[in-house]
């Protein structure tokens, strides 16, 4: 018998002893013939069935899965998810034991646009705006599933935001080029991060120009870009520099190869909006870098413009990126600014919404079936509906929420 | 009189020496001299000396004065008390008349000065007047400038306890407080009355008399200790009160209390229904034919206005932004109280707006209000839970001033030795 279901078949007698009667009896016996019988469906698996389908394939999805949860593998969070997936979301899927992720509305239209698109053309621009804790860096994490599976390359920045600030973060004068500055440590990062990203797409790539980093150590024309790779991670100083390689190689590469490319920024405004506070990043003279002065970006934001082709670039714009003096509102102009809004133009800009009725009760559902609602009157429908009531539909709030009940 | 009852004359023995304190008001002298127990004296009073004494200084509601002009044949001797009394009553008399003058003038002035009537200036118009000539800050409203009738300012008053020939009109007269006294005898005797009912009842095996249901006193209760001081007219003791409220409460549980219901009565307060008093919003139509009501309610410093259409969607609406204008979920949770407790969680649509204070005043006004805008849709039970959870009461706390010497409200000033 499945844990779960004696968990609910106990909770039930000991919670109505006092009121034992003829029906209950004969919803045990039921219940205990049900689960005795394999081959008829349990009743935990009909409840199950309303928030969550079989199909674990991004790529199979439709409208019809709207809401509902689907499952990850565990290669794949360790391998094209990785550190993609909140802390504390990662914490909770832990817990659950399983990785699951919900099919949200704005992910099937936006895969939808890239699945039709016509690669011959210049790279086109998406960006995911919405309110705190829509849904915008999963939407993100869905695309990059489904487009890994299909073997594009993915080229990931999990939260621009970071490449800008940080208190002890060493910052060195590019020797490629004076007045650009390198962050050797974020360059490793974002190497190894590509390297487990990308596992097994890179073998037949070489590079197609020779790159000297010193008079001593180069690179000839034909090196594997692996061996770049390893090389930005063992000598960090250059890690800036061979991010840059990678980038310029698969730009200039995917057309001819035949490449698929998925360029994936979260909080892109990073990238064009001034980082004021107090942990910005400063060259030696105590002068505050500008965004495009630090190497990464720099590179970056060559992907993200209209000069190559074979590649799709999905970005999201996070207002927790720019200043705390301006959070007021999440549309395009307002949190990219007038620079960055200027440099994506034009672009397709997708909302984000909050949860629909549906969907919030889908996840409340979920979160009822793994136990992490105890309370009995959270698992009731006036509870359920108080729950989405204090939410306001947020996905975050609602997990915020949740987490106590 | 007094000496057959063995309790009473105890309390005479005790009292009689007792320091006896008259409080004069309008001149009465008693010539009646039939009292009988168990009434209040005041309300035999007889004759009025002056008839233009006003009913100020009296306490209890007075039964018209039956005037027996007794043919005698006795010289009247007047006692040296009641010489004393009627020069001290005379005295004050002569005083709030005085007064009653002086506030006549005053109220004149002040109707001339305001470019008023005189003639029909009254007493609202006087506070308004005041308020108006000499503003004051002062927090206390009873220290603020006033201008009322004497009668109403001066201490009510006794009148006379004795007659002309210095007896003293009230059997328990020695006991200091004979009012109260009499009272709590009664009691005593109703008790022994139903008692007596009881035992005859049973003995008559009519017992479909005695399974009356009991009386049903949730909708009032005792005079406080204040009210009975001022009902009595005399200086009882805090223990004296509680003595009073044992006796009441063995008589309301005797089986056949409901006999005595007017007299329990007389010492209850009634309490008033709040949800009913107050009038609730009436629905209204807009010009697309939803229906709506409308409440204000207020929390702290702060003031909302809400426009609650139902039936809706549960769509929320604060100053322009939705529910997300309150960061805090405990805000949120507060808000959801009322709906919740009506069940109509998802079925109305709120349009609210708040103004002055924080989130936490602009919360609680908005629930105040929205519990009061669903008064008008919800059912007599639903009302009457949202008032006995407070829903529709407002929450009197106010931000508490800073005392001058102190560092705050209550907070004090590190101490230091030097």
């Amino acid at each position: 018998m499945e844990a779960s279901l004696l968990r609910l078949i106990c909770s039930k007698i000991s919670s109505r002893t006092r009121f034992f009667n003829l029906t209950l009896c004969n919803e045990t016996v039921q219940q205990i013939s049900r689960c005795s019988s394999t081959f008829n469906q349990t009743q935990s698996e009909k409840f199950r069935t309303a928030f969550r389908t079989e199909i674990n394939d991004p790529r199979h999805h439709t409208l019809d899965h709207v809401g509902l949860y689907y499952q990850i593998p565990q290669e794949e969070v360790n391998g094209v998810l990785k550190t993609t997936i909140k802390e504390s979301d990662m914490r909770l899927m832990k817990t659950f034991n399983e990785y699951c992720l919900m099919v949200r509305k704005p992910a099937l239209e936006l895969n939808g646009y890239i699945k039709n698109f016509n690669l011959n053309h210049p790279v086109p621009r998406f960006l995911l705006y919405g309110l705190k804790g829509a849904g915008k860096t999963c939407i993100m994490q869905y695309t990059m599933q489904h487009f890994h599976r299909e073997n594009w390359i993915i080229l990931h920045v999990p939260w621009a935001g970071r490449w800008v600030r940080g208190w002890y973060k060493e910052v060195s004068e590019s020797s490629y080029k004076p007045g650009r500055y390198d962050t050797p440590t974020d360059g490793a990062e974002w190497l190894e991060l590509f390297k487990t990203q990308n596992q097994g797409k890179l073998k037949n790539l070489k590079t197609t120009s020779e790159y000297i980093w010193t008079k001593r150590e180069k690179a000839e024309i034909g090196t594997p870009l692996e061996e770049i790779i390893n090389f930005g991670q063992t000598r960090i100083k250059f890690s800036s520099d061979c991010a840059g390689v990678i980038l310029k190689e698969l730009r200039k590469q995917a057309p001819l190869l035949g490449l698929k490319v998925l360029v994936a920024v979260g909080a892109v405004n990073a990238f064009y909006v001034q980082w004021d506070m107090l942990n910005a990043l400063k060259n030696s003279e105590k002068k505050r870098l500008q965004p495009g002065e630090i190497s990464l970006i720099h590179n970056f934001k060559k992907m993200l413009s209209p000069t190559w082709t074979h590649g799709v670039a999905v970005c999201t714009a996070d207002v927790f990126a720019n200043s705390e003096l301006t959070r007021e509102n999440y549309t395009p102009l307002y949190v990219l600014k007038q620079e960055g809004f200027e440099a994506l133009d034009p672009f397709v800009p997708i909302l984000v919404p909050e949860y629909t009725d549906k969907e919030a009760l889908s996840n409340i559902n979920y979160f009822i079936d793994h136990n992490w609602i105890q309370n009995d009157h959270g698992k009731t429908d006036e509870g359920k509906k108080e729950i989405i009531f204090v939410s306001n539909h947020n996905p975050l709030s609602l997990h915020k929420i949740c987490s106590s009940l | 009189m007094a000496s057959n009852i063995p309790w009473m004359t105890r309390l005479v023995r005790m009292n009689c020496f007792a320091k006896q304190r008259i409080y004069p008001i309008a001149i009465s002298i008693f010539q009646d001299g039939n009292l009988t127990l168990n009434h209040v004296v005041q309300q035999q009073r007889t004759y009025d000396v002056k008839n233009d004494s006003t009913d100020h200084g009296e306490n209890f509601s007075i039964s018209p004065p039956k005037i027996e002009n007794k043919p005698t044949t006795k010289t009247i001797t007047i006692s040296r008390a009641m010489k004393a009394y009627m020069e001290r009553a005379k005295s004050h008399d002569n005083m709030m008349k005085a007064e009653v003058a002086d506030y006549e003038i005053g109220k004149r002035h002040l109707a001339n000065i305001m470019g008023e009537d005189p003639d029909n200036f009254t007493q609202a118009d006087v506070d308004r007047a005041i308020e108006y000539l000499l503003p004051s800050g002062l927090f206390d409203k009873k220290a603020r400038p006033l201008l009322k009738n004497p009668y109403e300012i001066f201490p009510k008053r006794k009148v006379a306890q004795f007659s002309l020939d210095g007896r003293p009109l009230h059997w328990l007269y020695f006991t200091a407080l004979p009012n109260f006294y009499s009272i709590l005898h009664d009691i005593t005797c109703k008790m022994e009355d139903l008692k007596a009912l009881e035992d005859k009842l049973l003995s008559e095996n009519k017992t479909e008399d005695l399974n009356v249901p009991p009386l049903n006193l949730a909708s009032s209760e005792w005079l406080t200790y204040q009210q009975l001081k001022d009902k009595f007219v005399e200086k009882v003791q805090e223990k004296d009160y509680q003595h009073f409220l044992v006796m009441m409460e063995r008589l309301v549980s005797h089986p056949l209390s409901h006999r005595e219901l007017p007299f329990i009565m007389a010492f209850r307060n009634m309490l008033t229904n709040e949800s009913l008093d107050t009038n609730p919003p009436q629905i209204e139509y807009d010009a697309e034919g939803r229906s709506f009501s409308c409440a204000e309610g207020t929390r702290k410093d702060s003031w909302a206005y809400v426009k609650l259409y139902m039936p809706g969607t549960g769509k929320v609406t604060i100053n322009g932004k939705d529910l997300s204008y309150f960061t805090n979920f405990l805000y949120r949770e507060s808000l959801l109280f009322p709906l919740s407790l009506a069940g109509v969680i998802g079925q109305v649509d709120i349009e609210a707006e708040a103004m002055y204070g924080g989130p936490t005043g602009h919360c609680g006004a908005i629930r105040l209000a929205v519990s009061r805008a669903l008064c008008a849709f919800v059912d007599k039970d639903v009302k009457e839970k949202l008032r006995l959870t407070g829903m529709l009461t407002r929450d009197p706390r106010k931000r508490e001033r800073k005392k001058p010497g102190q560092e705050g409200a209550r907070k004090k000033f590190t101490w230091k030795k030097r």
